[in-house]
C-alpha cells in the first residue's frame, strides 16, 4: 500500500510539516481525478508492481490553498515518488537540494558529506495523459538525464495521476 | 563543530518553511525562511571550503544556494555562486544545469531599469530570447506583443469602467483619448520598451476615470497571477466571464514560446522601488479558460484554415475550420475571444481546442500556426 499519511512522519530528507504538505497535494491530484481511497496505482517500467492508494482527507481550505494545479502536481507526484523509491528500489530519499521550483532529491545511506554515493531521484508528474504522452515525457526526461551516465547515476519517476500510474526507470 | 551536513539539513528544513509559508500566501515570512535558509548554505559552503572541496557535494551546494539567492531577489549573489561553481570540476549535469540557472540569473537582471526613470503611469517592457539582440529584435515578435499588451490595457480600462464586454468595434473615444497608449524608442537592455498610459501632458484624469497608475498596477498584478497560474484569484479580480477569458487568451498571445522570446518582463516604479511581474512560462503552460477535467466531455482538436467569422450571433460568433480533408467544422466562440483573439487570425492556418456538442465545437484554445 502507498499511504501519503505516512509522510506526515517525516523521512530523513523531509521533514513532518512538509511530507503532510506533499500528501495533501497528493490526495488533491488523486481525488480531482476521480480516484477513491483503495483505488490502485500500477507500477511499469524497470519494476512491475501495483499499490492500494490512501492520502488525508481533502478539505475544501485545502483545495482553497492549491490554488496553482502545476505546483499541487508537482508537489503530489514527489510525495507518491519518495514512498515508491522507498518500496521499489529499496533506498530512502536522503538528502535534498534546491533546485528550480522544488527540491532535488537524493537516494541512498546516511554519510557524512551530503552527495556522496547518492543517486539523484528525478520526479516528474502528470494530471492525466494517454500512454503515448507518458512514453514520450518518459523519453524526454531520461535524454535530460543522458549527460550524467557513469557520473550520478539516477532514478526516473513519472506519476500520472489520471490512470493512475507510475513509471520508475533506472538510468 | 557543526558540520556542512548539518548545515546544509538546516538550510533545507529553512526552505522547506519557506514553500509552506509562500504556499498560505505569507510572502514575508517566506522571504524570512528564504534568507536564513541561504544563510545556512553559504555556511555549508565555507565549511565544505575550509577542509576538502568534493563534487558532486561542493557544487551541488553552490546550485543549491545560488537558487535561494534568486529566490531571496539577489541576483549578483547567485551570479557569484554559479561563476564559483562552474570554475570548479562539476560533473557534467550538474555544470550544464549551473548554465541552466545562469539563464534565470540573467532574466532577472534584463528586468532592471538601469537609469531609466519611469513615471507613475509607465512601464517597461522587456524582451529576452534567443530572437532578441542587444538592443534588437525579430520585429513580428515585438509588434504583436506590444499591440496585444495594448489591448489587455484597454480592456482593463473598460472593464473597471464597468462597460459591458466589448465583441466588436473599436474602444470608445473617450476612454481611449484618456488612456492612450505611448509607446517609447527601444533601448538596449536585451529589448526594452517603455509603454506609457495616458495622455502625455499635466492635464489631471477627468472625474470618474481611474487613476492611469492604477491600471499600470492592475494590468502587473494580472500578468504575475496568469504565470503563476493562481485561477481563482484572477477570476476574483476580474469577476466578469468575458473579459476573464480575454485577459488569459491575451495572456497567452503575448507569452513566450520558450526559444524566440524566453521572457516576457514589466517593470514598474512604485514608492521609489522597482516592481517587477513576467510571463516566463510558455503559452501551453498557461490556464485555459473553460478548460474541463470532465472525462464525459468530448475534447478536440483541430488544424486548419479559418475561413468564416462571423459574430452576428447574439453574445457570441461562430468561425469554420476548413481542416486539410476539406472538411468543414463549425466552431461557436465564447463571448471575449472573437475581436482580440480570433479575428486577427482570419485566413491563416490555426489550431483550436474545443468541447464537441452535437454538431458544433465549443472554442477553448486557439493558436496561429506559422
Amino acid at each position: 500500500m502507498i499511504d501519503l499519511n505516512e509522510l506526515s512522519s517525516g523521512l530523513p530528507a523531509i521533514t513532518p510539516a512538509f511530507g503532510s504538505v506533499l500528501a495533501e497535494a497528493g490526495g488533491i491530484c488523486f481525488e480531482s481525478e476521480g480516484h477513491k481511497h483503495g483505488d490502485k496505482i500500477r507500477i511499469r517500467g524497470d519494476y512491475k508492481n501495483s499499490y492500494k492508494l490512501l492520502w488525508p482527507r481533502i478539505t475544501s481550505q485545502m483545495l482553497r490553498c492549491w490554488n496553482d494545479p502545476e505546483v499541487t502536481t508537482e508537489h503530489g507526484a514527489v510525495g507518491v515518488a519518495v514512498l515508491l523509491a522507498k518500496k521499489e528500489i529499496g533506498y530512502n530519499v536522503i538528502e535534498r537540494s534546491r533546485k528550480g521550483t522544488g527540491f532535488d532529491y537524493w537516494l541512498g545511506d546516511d554519510e557524512a558529506n551530503p552527495f556522496q554515493n547518492k543517486a539523484r531521484l528525478e520526479i516528474s508528474g502528470i494530471r492525466n495523459m494517454t500512454d503515448t504522452q507518458i512514453n514520450t515525457r518518459v523519453k524526454k526526461k531520461l535524454i535530460q538525464t543522458n549527460p550524467s551516465d557513469g557520473i550520478l547515476p539516477a532514478y526516473v519517476i513519472i506519476v500520472e495521476f489520471g490512470n493512475p500510474l507510475a513509471e520508475v526507470r533506472k538510468k | 563543530m557543526i558540520s556542512v551536513k548539518d548545515y546544509h539539513n538546516k538550510s533545507m528544513e529553512y526552505t522547506e518553511l519557506a514553500f509552506i509559508e509562500k504556499m498560505k500566501g505569507n510572502t514575508d515570512n517566506a522571504s524570512q525562511y528564504f534568507k536564513k535558509a541561504l544563510e545556512n548554505e553559504l555556511l555549508a559552503i565555507n565549511a565544505i571550503e575550509s577542509t576538502e572541496i568534493i563534487e558532486p557535494t561542493y557544487s551541488v551546494l553552490l546550485r543549491s544556494a545560488a537558487t535561494l539567492a534568486l529566490d531571496c531577489e539577489q541576483p549578483r549573489k547567485a551570479e557569484q555562486l554559479i561563476a564559483k561553481a562552474l570554475a570548479n570540476n562539476p560533473p557534467d549535469e550538474i555544470a550544464n544545469e549551473l548554465r541552466d540557472l545562469y539563464e534565470q540569473t540573467n532574466l532577472k537582471r534584463h528586468l532592471k531599469l538601469r537609469g531609466i526613470s519611469l513615471e507613475e503611469d509607465e512601464m517597461q517592457m522587456n524582451l529576452t530570447g534567443n530572437s532578441v539582440g542587444f538592443g534588437l529584435v525579430q520585429s513580428d515578435e515585438f509588434l504583436k506583443r506590444v499591440d496585444n499588451a495594448s489591448k489587455m490595457i484597454y480592456r482593463i480600462v473598460e472593464r473597471k469602467r464597468k462597460k459591458p464586454f466589448r465583441e466588436k468595434g473599436r474602444i470608445n473615444k473617450d476612454l481611449k483619448d484618456n488612456y492612450e497608449i505611448f509607446v517609447s524608442v527601444p533601448r538596449a537592455a536585451s529589448f526594452s520598451i517603455t509603454l506609457k498610459v495616458g495622455v502625455p501632458n499635466e492635464q489631471k484624469s477627468l472625474p470618474g476615470f481611474e487613476d492611469t497608475s492604477q491600471i499600470v498596477d492592475e494590468f502587473m498584478d494580472l500578468i504575475s497571477l496568469v504565470n503563476t497560474n493562481k485561477i481563482n484569484e484572477l477570476k476574483d479580480k476580474i469577476n466578469d466571464n468575458a473579459y476573464y477569458r480575454n485577459f488569459i487568451s491575451l495572456a497567452k498571445t503575448i507569452a513566450p514560446d520558450g526559444e524566440n522570446i524566453k521572457q516576457v518582463g514589466f517593470t514598474a516604479i512604485r514608492n521609489g522601488k522597482e516592481k517587477y511581474s513576467e510571463i516566463t512560462k510558455p503559452r501551453n503552460e498557461l490556464p485555459t479558460p473553460d478548460y474541463t477535467d470532465d472525462k464525459d466531455t468530448q475534447k478536440v482538436k483541430i488544424k486548419g484554415s479559418l475561413k468564416f467569422a462571423d459574430a452576428t450571433h447574439g453574445e457570441s460568433g461562430v468561425i469554420k475550420i476548413i481542416d486539410e480533408n476539406n472538411k468543414s467544422h463549425k466552431v461557436k466562440v465564447p463571448e471575449g475571444m472573437m475581436n482580440d483573439i480570433v479575428k486577427p487570425m482570419w485566413d491563416s492556418i490555426v489550431i483550436i481546442k474545443g468541447i464537441k456538442k452535437r454538431n458544433t465545437i465549443e472554442l477553448i484554445d486557439i493558436q496561429e500556426v506559422k
